[in-house]
C-alpha cells in the first residue's frame, strides 16, 4: 500500500519538472486525472470532448501560474486541477445558460463586469494581436512570451536567450514590441 | 520627479508595463490609477498595453494545449513499461523452455537417428572376440562402479541416449534406471557370447553400447509388434512411390529422415528405381521373396512413432526381420489393405540395395543394406 504521503514526492516531481520547463509533466498529469475529470464533467451534462478540453485549460493554468512564480501550493495538485476544472466547467454552463455561476474564481470576475460588446471587442483585439505573433520572428516571439506569459525578469529572459543583460533585452523588446505595432496596424 | 506625479507617466515604457502586468506596488498603484481617471490617452495605453499581454498569453496558452495534445496523441511515450516489461519477462521465459524443449529433443532424435545406422561387418573370428572382450571389460567396469559407492551415476554410466533414461534422469530416478540397465547389460553381453560361436560379426561401437543395447532389448520386449529374434532385423524407411509408374529414387537416399516429393522429382535420369524394373518381375537376387504383413502405426515402438511423425506423410517405416524361413517384412501403416493384397504382393530387388513393394496399387521402394536380403550367416545388429 502507497504511503499517505507519498502524494508529496510526486506532486514535488512533477512541479519541478514544470519549472524546468518540461511538458511531460503534464502529460502525467492528465492521465492521473483524466478519469475524474470525465466522471465529473459527464454527470455536468459533458461530453468527453469537453472534459478533455476542460483538462486541458486546467493543466495550461496550472503550468502558467507554475511557470510564473504565482503558485503556491497548498493542496494536492490533483485537487487544484479538479478544482479548476470545476470552475471553468460551471462558467462555460453558466456562459451557454446566461447564469452566473456561484463560484467563478478571482481570474474570471477581475476587472468589473464588461458589457458583452466590450467584450467581444476586447476578445477580437487579443486575437488581432495574438494573430500578428505568429507572424513575427521567432526570436521576438520567444521573447514576448518570456516576458509577458511566462513573467520571467529581464536577467532571466537575457540567460534564456543568451543576451549580454538585462539592458540588452529591454532594448530587444522594445524593437519586438515596435515590430508587432506594424504587423497589428497591417492587420488593421 | 516622483514618477506618479507624471502627468503621462504611461510614457514611461517599463511603468506601463509593470502596471499592466499588476506588478507594481499598491501604494504606487493607488496614484497612478488617480491618474488614469483623468487621463483618457493614459488608459488607452494602459488598455493596449494589456491587449498585448493577453494576446500573447492566448498565443502561450494556445502553442502548449497544441504540444500536450500532440504529446498526448503518441502512442509510443505512453506505454504501460511495467505492464510490458511483465509480458515481456514471460515471453522471455517461455521462449527459453521452448528453445529448450526443442534442442532437448532434437538431441534425442538425433542420438536415436545414430541407432539407426545399420551396421554390418563380416569380420574375422579374433576382431569380434575382441570387441566381444571389450564389451565384457565395460560391464564389469560399470557393475563395478555401481557396486563401489552406490553414488549417484556419472553421466558415463547411464546410457545417455535412450529416452527411457532421459526420462529417469528428469525424474530423479536415475539409480533405479541404471541398475536395471546394468542388469540387462549384463544378459546382452553373455547373449553376445553365445553368438560368438556362430559365426556372425558383431560390432559394437564404444564402452556405451551394453547399457543402449541393454534398453533396446527391454523396449523390443514391451512391444507386441516385435519379434522375440527380432536382434536380426532392420528398420527401414520406405518411401511411397508415384502410383503411374514414374517412379524413382534419388541415387543416396536417406536410411532415415524426411523425404519429400520435390526430392524424389529430382535427378530423374540418373534413378535408381525405373519402370522396367517393376514390369520385369524380377525376384530377390539369390533368396526367397520375403513374406510381407502389416501392422498399423500405433504398434511401432515409442521412439519410431514420434520419427514416423516428424518423417513426410509418404514415408513408411518397415521392419525387415530374417527368421529361419526367409525374411519377413512388417508395414507399420494405416493403409487400409486386404490379406490378399499382403498376400499378391510383389518384391521385386531392383538393385543390389534397393527394393520396390507393391501392395495393392501402391508401391513403395525401399534402400536396404547392400547384401542384406540375400546374406546368410551374417548377424545383424539392430539399432531398436
Amino acid at each position: 500500500m502507497r504511503p499517505a504521503l507519498f502524494f508529496l514526492h510526486d506532486d514535488a516531481r512533477i512541479l519541478d519538472l514544470i519549472r524546468r520547463g518540461d511538458e511531460e509533466a503534464l502529460v502525467t498529469l492528465y492521465h492521473a486525472n483524466k478519469r475524474a475529470v470525465s466522471a465529473y464533467v459527464s454527470r455536468n451534462s459533458g461530453t468527453q470532448d469537453d472534459a478533455e478540453d476542460m483538462l486541458q485549460e486546467a493543466l495550461v493554468t496550472l503550468w502558467e501560474r507554475v511557470r510564473s512564480g504565482r503558485f503556491t501550493y497548498s493542496a494536492q495538485l490533483s485537487t487544484f486541477i479538479f478544482a479548476t476544472v470545476k470552475n471553468m466547467w460551471l462558467r462555460r454552463l453558466a456562459h451557454h445558460r446566461k447564469e452566473t455561476p456561484m463560484d467563478i474564481d478571482e481570474d474570471a470576475s477581475a476587472n468589473g463586469d464588461p458589457s458583452p460588446l466590450d467584450s467581444l471587442i476586447e476578445s477580437e483585439r487579443t486575437m488581432l494581436v495574438r494573430d500578428a505573433l505568429e507572424k513575427l520572428g521567432e526570436p521576438c516571439r520567444q521573447l514576448l512570451l518570456l516576458f509577458y506569459w511566462e513573467e520571467r525578469s529581464m536577467n532571466e529572459i537575457a540567460r534564456v536567450m543568451g543576451f549580454a543583460n538585462a539592458d540588452t533585452v529591454k532594448s530587444k523588446k522594445y524593437q519586438c514590441k515596435k515590430a508587432l505595432e506594424k504587423l497589428i496596424y497591417q492587420y488593421r | 520627479m516622483n514618477k506618479t506625479d507624471n502627468i503621462h507617466w504611461t510614457d514611461d515604457p517599463e511603468l506601463l508595463e509593470q502596471f499592466a502586468l499588476n506588478r507594481t506596488e499598491a501604494s504606487a498603484r493607488a496614484g497612478l490609477e488617480l491618474h488614469l481617471r483623468s487621463c483618457e490617452q493614459c488608459r488607452n495605453a494602459v488598455e493596449a498595453e494589456r491587449t498585448l499581454a493577453a494576446g500573447v498569453r492566448m498565443l502561450g496558452r494556445d502553442q502548449l494545449k497544441t504540444r500536450l495534445k500532440h504529446r498526448l496523441e503518441e502512442p509510443a511515450k505512453h506505454i504501460p513499461w511495467p505492464r510490458i516489461m511483465s509480458a515481456a519477462a514471460v515471453i522471455a521465459v517461455i521462449v527459453v523452455v521452448g528453445v529448450y524443449n526443442h534442442w532437448f529433443e532434437s538431441q534425442e532424435l538425433q542420438q536415436m537417428s545414430a541407432d539407426d545406422n545399420l551396421a554390418i561387418r563380416q569380420e574375422e573370428q579374433p576382431v569380434v572376440t575382441q570387441e566381444l572382450d571389450r564389451t565384457e571389460g565395460d560391464d564389469v567396469r560399470f557393475k563395478r562402479k555401481l557396486e563401489a559407492g552406490k553414488e549417484a551415476p556419472s553421466a558415463e554410466l547411464t546410457p545417455e541416449s535412450s529416452p527411457q533414461s532421459l526420462k529417469n534422469r528428469r525424474t530423479g530416478e536415475v539409480r533405479a534406471g541404471v541398475e536395471e540397465i546394468a542388469k540387462s547389460s549384463t544378459e546382452k553381453s553373455e547373449a553376445a557370447s553365445r553368438a560368438s560361436g556362430d559365426k556372425e560379426a558383431v560390432v559394437l561401437r564404444g564402452a556405451a553400447e551394453p547399457q543402449r543395447d541393454a534398453y533396446r532389448e527391454r523396449e523390443f520386449a514391451a512391444s507386441p509388434a516385435l519379434r522375440a529374434d527380432a536382434s536380426e532385423g532392420i528398420w527401414v524407411e520406405g518411401t511411397l512411390l508415384a502410383e503411374s509408374g514414374d517412379y524413382f529414387m534419388e541415387d543416396q537416399p536417406k536410411e532415415t529422415g524426411k523425404r519429400d516429393q520435390n526430392e524424389l522429382g529430382r535427378a530423374k535420369d540418373e534413378s535408381v528405381f525405373n519402370k522396367k524394373a517393376l514390369v520385369s518381375k524380377s525376384h530377390i537376387a539369390g533368396g526367397q521373396a520375403p513374406q510381407v504383413s502389416q501392422r498399423p502405426q500405433s504398434s511401432l515402438p515409442a521412439t519410431k512413432q514420434k520419427q514416423q511423425k516428424l518423417s513426410s506423410a509418404n514415408t513408411v517405416t518397415t521392419l525387415f526381420e530374417r527368421t529361419k524361413d526367409g525374411v519377413n517384412m512388417t508395414i507399420f501403416s494405416d493403409i487400409p489393405l486386404h490379406q490378399s493384397d499382403l498376400d499378391n504382393a510383389t518384391v521385386e530387388q531392383v538393385t543390389e540395395d534397393s527394393l520396390i513393394v507393391q501392395l495393392a496399387q501402391q508401391k513403395i521402394g525401399y534402400r536396404i543394406p547392400a547384401g542384406w536380403m540375400t546374406q546368410k550367416g551374417a548377424k545383424v545388429e539392430t539399432k531398436e
